[in-house]
């Protein structure tokens, strides 16, 4: 079926994201689809990161998804849909972060399982200080507020450029710079022990 | 370079913001300055600790499933809903009609609706004229008793009502009722039956009151739009909409004042169309965000 999708859009997908928008406006299911399969790992990447929660981060793609869905009409320029998609997918963040009753949730780790299935290769001394070191990075995240988390996210973790950024969340470049200035220096802060154990390997 | 400007770049190198002249610049650096190359080395280590911590998250394979099947359900919802109804009415062979589009269709009624106003305006009292020699017909500034208004204002009522009475002045020697007023409102319904029924279509009132339900349309559009994406829209624009709107309701409630009471102005009734386009454009700018 996924092959049968991409072999049919191939020339779409191939050219650019303005004729996937226009499939969409037609009604047209399978172009929807389509974006859905370039960006959602990104947009789910991202949502994880600002929330925290794998189910919730995916909960919130699926959100972020149809917000885009009903929305699609008001997409201005279509090259710049993966922000467009990471605006709607930061508002749709914050809504969730700010209804929920405490913070501290956020820091709750629940991806331990896949982690450790993707360090099955290495040395259980090594394993062992990933998982500890995944602990320490969703911590600081969580520590961060949410436009330096926001920032630190998109360009730190996806590297993005500034400008998509920019365009994601409505902010000048200098504030983009500043927040992420900051908030580099606090991810370090605590993350300086992980560091140097590296250097003593 | 000096070790101080390396050292400012690096992390702009690591994020892929420096331009090719300068990335080789420091590039040169870094390969022969030991101390900037061990920081270069740390801070990349430390980017490549940031990139897999999100690389190693995956979405579940069912995501899209889940997707598709509120999708399914959206599709269920719009399909009862009118607006979309109606869309799909003017869609006529793929022809997709957004919000955006479905305001510049009201804004061309707008403007046809203000030329139609203009020109039957004209042929209205050419007609009087022709058919009544006699009569010379104008404005009254007296309020008609029986004047009604869709939206039950006072000021409105009086306004819609000095917009069909008419004051008939004899102008012949030869009239029952020489050197007096007869005032259509309060003695010649024989009279307001002639004014009435002379233009076989709408009147001026009419047609603006229409045009207006044009633009209450599309701003109702907009505006179920707009409370669809409340979540979504931060609190201070959603404050700083409130404010605008409250602006733009004074506006059209000042113009639409002005309107009823010289309802021949081409330019009142203009200036009313323009504060209702100032709102249309003001959420739909909104919905467009």
């Amino acid at each position: 079926m996924a092959v049968n999708l991409w072999e049919a859009y191939a020339g779409v997908w191939m050219d650019s994201p303005k004729e996937l928008i226009a499939g969409v406006r037609r009604g047209d299911e399978n172009a929807f689809q389509l974006i859905f399969e370039q960006h959602h790992r990104f947009v789910f990447r991202f949502l994880y990161g600002m929330v925290g929660e794998r189910r919730l981060a995916e909960e919130l793609t699926q959100e972020t998804f149809m917000h885009a869905y009903k929305n699609i009409a008001t997409v201005r320029e279509e090259a710049k849909l993966l922000s467009w998609l990471c605006g709607i997918a930061r508002h749709v963040a914050l809504h969730s972060l700010r209804s929920r009753p405490g913070k501290n949730q956020w820091i709750e780790i629940d991806d331990r399982e896949v982690a450790e299935l993707k360090d099955a290769q290495l040395t259980p001394e090594t394993r062992m200080l990933n998982t500890e070191l995944r602990a320490v990075i969703h911590e600081a995240l969580a520590a961060l507020d949410d436009d330096k988390r926001g920032v630190f996210i998109l360009k730190v973790l996806q590297q993005m450029s500034y400008q998509e950024i920019a365009a994601a969340t409505g902010f000048s470049i200098p504030k983009l710079k500043t927040d992420l200035h900051r908030a580099k220096a606090q991810m370090r802060r605590l993350i300086r022990p992980y560091l140097e154990v590296r250097d003593e390997m | 370079m000096k070790c101080e400007a390396c050292l400012g770049m690096m992390d702009e190198l690591i994020e892929g913001e420096l331009d090719s002249s300068m990335v080789r610049e420091v590039n040169a650096h870094i390969a022969m300055c030991a101390s900037c190359s061990q920081l270069y080395a740390q801070l990349r280590y430390e980017q490549e600790l940031y990139g897999n911590y999100l690389l190693e998250v995956e979405p579940t394979p069912a995501l899209w499933a889940n997707l598709r099947s509120e999708l399914e359900k959206e599709k269920v919802n719009r399909a009862s809903q009118p607006q979309f109804r109606i869309q799909r009415w003017l869609a006529l062979g793929g022809l997709n009609v957004t919000p955006q589009m479905a305001t510049a269709l009201v804004l061309i009624t707008i403007g046809l609706a203000i030329g139609i106003m203009v020109w039957r305006t004209t042929i209205e009292v050419s007609k009087h004229k022709a058919q009544n020699p006699h009569v010379a017909v104008q404005p009254s500034s007296e309020v008609n008793p029986a004047g009604t208004n869709h939206d039950g204002n006072t000021t409105d009522r009086q306004g819609s009502a000095n917009d069909n009475d008419r004051k008939i002045l004899p102008s012949s020697p030869k009239s029952g009722d020489r050197g007096r007023e007869i005032r259509v409102s309060a003695v010649g319904r024989a009279g307001r039956r002639m004014i009435d029924r002379s233009p076989a279509g709408p009147t001026v009132d009419q047609v603006t009151r229409r045009a207006e339900q044009q633009y209450l349309s599309a701003i109702e559009i907009l505006s179920i739009d707009i409370k669809r994406r409340r979540s979504v829209i931060s609190p201070a624009l959603l404050a700083q909409l409130e404010r605008a709107l409250s602006e733009v309701d004074r506006n059209i409630a000042a113009t639409r004042r002005v309107a009823r009471e010289q309802p021949r102005d081409p330019v009142a009734v203009q200036y009313l169309a323009l504060a209702y386009e100032k709102k249309v454009e003001l959420l739909r700018d909104v919905t467009s965000w």
